[in-house]
C-alpha cells in the first residue's frame, strides 16, 4: 500500500515577475517501508519536490495524499499533528539545528511538541535511548551543536527526525556533505533504522552510487520533470532515457575495465522559466528528431514498473509513435 | 613507584589566572564594564563630604580645594558631592530606558520578521516617524505631558525603541532564511514557538551591543533634557541640569562648575562604548 502519493504535482515561484516552473506535473508514489530516490541536478526541482512531499510548501497545484489524507486539505493545527508522522533529514547537519540550543534538548523539542503528556525525565530518557540508537551516547546531549563533528551532527538531525516514530522520512541529501568514510556508516545506520521500524524513505540525491546503495526506486528530475523512473537496478544498469545515460556516463563505474557508452549533452542547463511546450531536454539531446519539440513527452511505460518521457526508447516501435520518423 | 605529588595551584591562583586571561582577551568588557560598575557603586554607595541637597550660602563659588575638591557653585552647592550623587538618579534611569527600549524591540521586532504587506507597512511607518528629530519630538512629548521623570523613560524609549524594533526585525530576518527555522517548521512548531524558542535566542548578541550603546544614547538624553529643565526638579543633583549651571559661570570664570559633571557624563559614555566594543569582539569571536 502506498503511504504517499503525489498527484501531478506543479511547482511555479514568481522571481522578479518572471515565472520558474521548479516542478512540472510530477506524480509519484511511495510503498510502506520502500526508499524511492529522486535524483538530478542542481535547479532540478528535486528539493523543491522534498518540500512539497513534506507540505512544507504548497504546491502551485497538483494532491499530496500521505496515508489516504490529503495534505492540502488540512488545517494548519493538523498539518502540524500530522509532521510527527513526517520528517525531514536535511543536507547542510549544521545549519539544521540552532546553535543556540544543546543537542538533547533539540532532539528533544519534536517530544515536547508530539508528545506532550510525557514528562521530563520520560523525555529525556527517550532521547538518551534514541542518541544511543544513532551511534551516540547520552553524555552528547549537553553539548551544543558546533561541538560535534559533521558525522556526529547529522546523526543528531536523524535522531531528531525519527524520535516521533515517523512512517515516511524525506532525506534532502542527507550525506553529501560528509567524508566518504563517514557516509558509508550514516547511510548504514539509515538502512538500519527502515528495517527496524519499516520506515518509508524519500531519498534525494545527486549522487548516483549513493543511491545505487540505498534506493528500491529511483526517479529522475530534469527542468521539474521525472524523466524516467523505474526500479533502481534496472534504471541504472539499463537506462531509457538520454538524459539518465548523460548522468550514468558522467561518473565512475565501479566495476574495473567496464566501460561507459559516453553520451554526451550539448550546452548547460536551461532556465526553467518558460511552460514547456517540447521535451525538456529539446535542444541538448543527442538523439533528437523534429517530433521531439512539438509537444512536452509525458512518462511513457517501457514496461510493468519502468516509465521513460522519451519518444525514442528502444523497446518502441517508431510505429507506435502515430509519426515517421 | 614515588608518590611525589606536584603542587597543584591554589583554587585562588586558578581564579585568578582566568580572570587574566578573559581581561586579555576582552579588555573592552573588563575596562568598560568595570568603570561603569564603579560609577555605579560610588554613586550609592560612596561616603559624600557634603549633603548634594543642602546648599552652604556661606561657601559660594568657591574654587576646587583641599575642603571643596571640585568647588562650590553659585548657591552654595558642593560640586564633588553633587557629581557623584547624580550617578543615582541619571544610571538608573538610563539603564532603564534600555531595558524599556529592549523589551519593545523584542515584543514589536521579533513578529515583524516575517514578509508580510503589513510589517513592510509598519516599517515605512517606523521610517517615517524616525525621520522626525527625535530629540526635539521627545523634548515636546516631554514638555506637553508635565515635568516629570517618568516622562524621561518615555523620551528614551521613542528615541531607542524603533533602533531596537529595526535592528532585532533585521537580524530575525536573517536568521528565519536559518535550515534551523526549516527544520523546527518540519518538526511541527508553531509559530509562537519558532519565533521566542528558536529566533530570539539568536539576536541576544546584538541586543547586548546595542544596549549598552543605548544606555550611552540614554545618558546623553538624560543630560540634554535636564540641561533644557525638563524632567527632574531642583535641588536634585543631575549631570545635565548641573552642566547647565554652570555654563552661566564659564564665561566669569568659575569653569569648575560645568566641568566636573561634563567629565563624569564623558567617563559614563566611554566606558559604555568601550563595553559596547568588548561586546562586539566577543560575539563575533565566538
Amino acid at each position: 500500500m502506498s503511504i504517499m502519493e503525489l498527484h501531478d504535482v506543479n511547482q511555479v515561484f514568481r522571481r522578479g515577475g518572471k515565472e520558474v516552473y521548479a516542478v512540472n506535473g510530477v506524480s509519484l508514489s511511495v510503498e510502506k517501508g520502500e526508499t524511492v530516490a529522486v535524483i538530478g541536478e542542481s535547479g532540478s526541482g528535486k528539493s523543491t519536490l522534498g518540500r512539497i512531499a513534506l507540505g512544507l510548501i504548497t504546491p502551485t497545484s497538483g494532491e499530496v495524499v500521505f496515508d489516504g489524507t490529503n495534505l492540502g486539505a488540512l488545517s494548519k493545527k493538523d498539518m502540524r499533528a500530522m509532521r510527527s508522522r513526517l520528517q525531514v533529514v536535511f543536507q547542510e547537519p549544521y545549519e539544521s539545528l540552532n546553535p543556540r540550543i544543546k543537542v538533547g534538548n533539540i532532539i528533544a523539542e519534536p517530544l515536547l511538541i508530539h508528545r506532550p503528556e510525557l514528562s521530563r525525565a520520560q523525555r529525556m530518557e527517550k532521547v538518551v535511548e534514541i542518541l544511543e540508537r544513532v551511534g551516540l551516547t547520552a553524555e552528547h546531549a549537553d553539548r551544543l551543536p558546533r561541538n560535534l563533528s559533521g558525522g556526529q551532527q547529522q546523526r543528531i538531525g536523524i535522531a531528531r527526525a525519527i524520535i516521533t516514530e515517523p512512517e515516511l522520512v524525506v532525506l534532502d541529501e542527507p550525506t553529501s556533505s560528509l567524508d566518504v568514510s563517514v557516509r558509508a556508516r550514516v547511510l548504514d545506520l539509515l538502512r538500519d533504522l527502515q528495517r527496524e521500524r519499516d520506515i518509508s524513505y524519500v531519498f534525494i540525491s545527486h549522487d548516483l552510487a549513493t543511491v545505487g546503495l540505498i534506493s528500491d526506486r529511483v526517479a529522475v528530475m530534469y527542468l521539474g520533470k521525472v524523466v524516467e523512473q523505474g526500479p533502481t537496478q534496472e534504471v541504472l544498469t539499463n537506462p531509457r532515457h538520454p538524459y539518465t545515460k548523460a548522468l550514468l556516463s558522467a561518473t565512475l563505474s565501479t566495476v574495473v575495465g567496464q566501460k561507459r557508452e559516453h553520451v554526451p549533452l550539448r550546452g548547460e542547463i536551461p532556465n526553467p522559466s518558460k511552460a514547456p511546450t517540447k521535451c525538456v531536454l529539446s535542444g541538448r539531446c543527442p538523439i533528437e528528431v523534429p517530433e521531439c519539440s512539438s509537444w512536452p513527452v509525458s512518462l511513457l511505460p517501457v514496461d510493468e514498473r519502468h516509465d521513460v518521457a522519451c519518444l525514442l526508447t528502444e523497446a518502441r516501435e517508431p510505429a507506435e509513435l502515430g509519426g515517421p520518423l | 613507584m614515588s608518590d611525589t605529588t606536584f603542587a597543584q595551584p591554589s583554587a585562588l591562583s586558578q581564579v585568578f589566572t582566568k580572570t587574566v586571561n578573559y581581561v586579555r582577551a576582552s579588555p573592552g568588557i573588563v575596562v568598560g564594564g568595570g568603570m561603569l560598575a564603579l560609577m555605579l557603586l560610588a554613586s550609592f554607595l560612596a561616603p559624600l563630604p557634603y549633603d548634594p541637597m543642602t546648599p552652604d550660602p556661606t561657601a559660594v563659588l568657591k574654587a576646587p580645594s583641599g575642603e571643596y575638591i571640585f568647588g562650590t557653585d553659585a548657591n552654595g552647592f558642593d560640586v564633588f558631592s553633587r557629581v557623584i550623587a547624580a550617578g543615582r538618579s541619571d544610571l538608573p534611569l538610563a539603564l532603564m530606558g534600555t531595558l524599556a527600549s529592549l523589551v519593545i524591540g523584542l515584543l514589536i521586532g521579533l513578529p515583524l520578521s516575517v514578509k508580510s504587506k503589513w510589517s513592510e507597512g509598519f516599517m515605512r511607518a517606523l521610517d517615517a516617524f524616525q525621520s522626525f528629530p527625535l530629540i526635539v519630538l521627545s523634548v515636546t512629548i516631554v514638555s506637553l505631558t508635565g515635568n516629570d521623570i517618568q516622562n524621561i523613560l518615555y523620551a528614551i524609549v521613542i528615541i531607542n525603541g524603533p533602533r531596537f524594533i529595526r535592528l532585532i526585525r533585521g537580524e530575525a530576518l536573517s536568521i528565519r532564511d536559518g535550515r534551523f527555522i526549516e527544520a523546527a517548521i518540519a518538526t511541527g512548531a508553531r509559530p509562537r514557538r519558532v519565533v521566542f524558542r528558536h529566533i530570539m535566542p539568536n539576536v541576544v548578541d546584538v541586543c547586548l551591543v546595542q544596549c549598552s550603546l543605548t544606555t550611552a544614547n540614554a545618558v546623553i538624553v538624560i543630560a540634554a533634557l535636564n540641561f533644557l529643565g525638563i524632567g527632574v526638579s531642583p535641588p536634585t543633583p543631575t549631570w545635565g541640569s548641573m552642566v547647565q549651571v554652570g555654563a552661566q559661570a564659564i564665561s566669569t570664570g568659575q569653569w569648575w562648575i560645568a566641568i566636573w559633571p561634563g567629565v563624569a557624563i564623558f567617563i559614563a559614555i566611554a566606558s559604555l562604548n568601550m563595553l559596547a566594543n568588548g561586546i562586539q569582539r566577543q560575539v563575533e569571536g565566538s
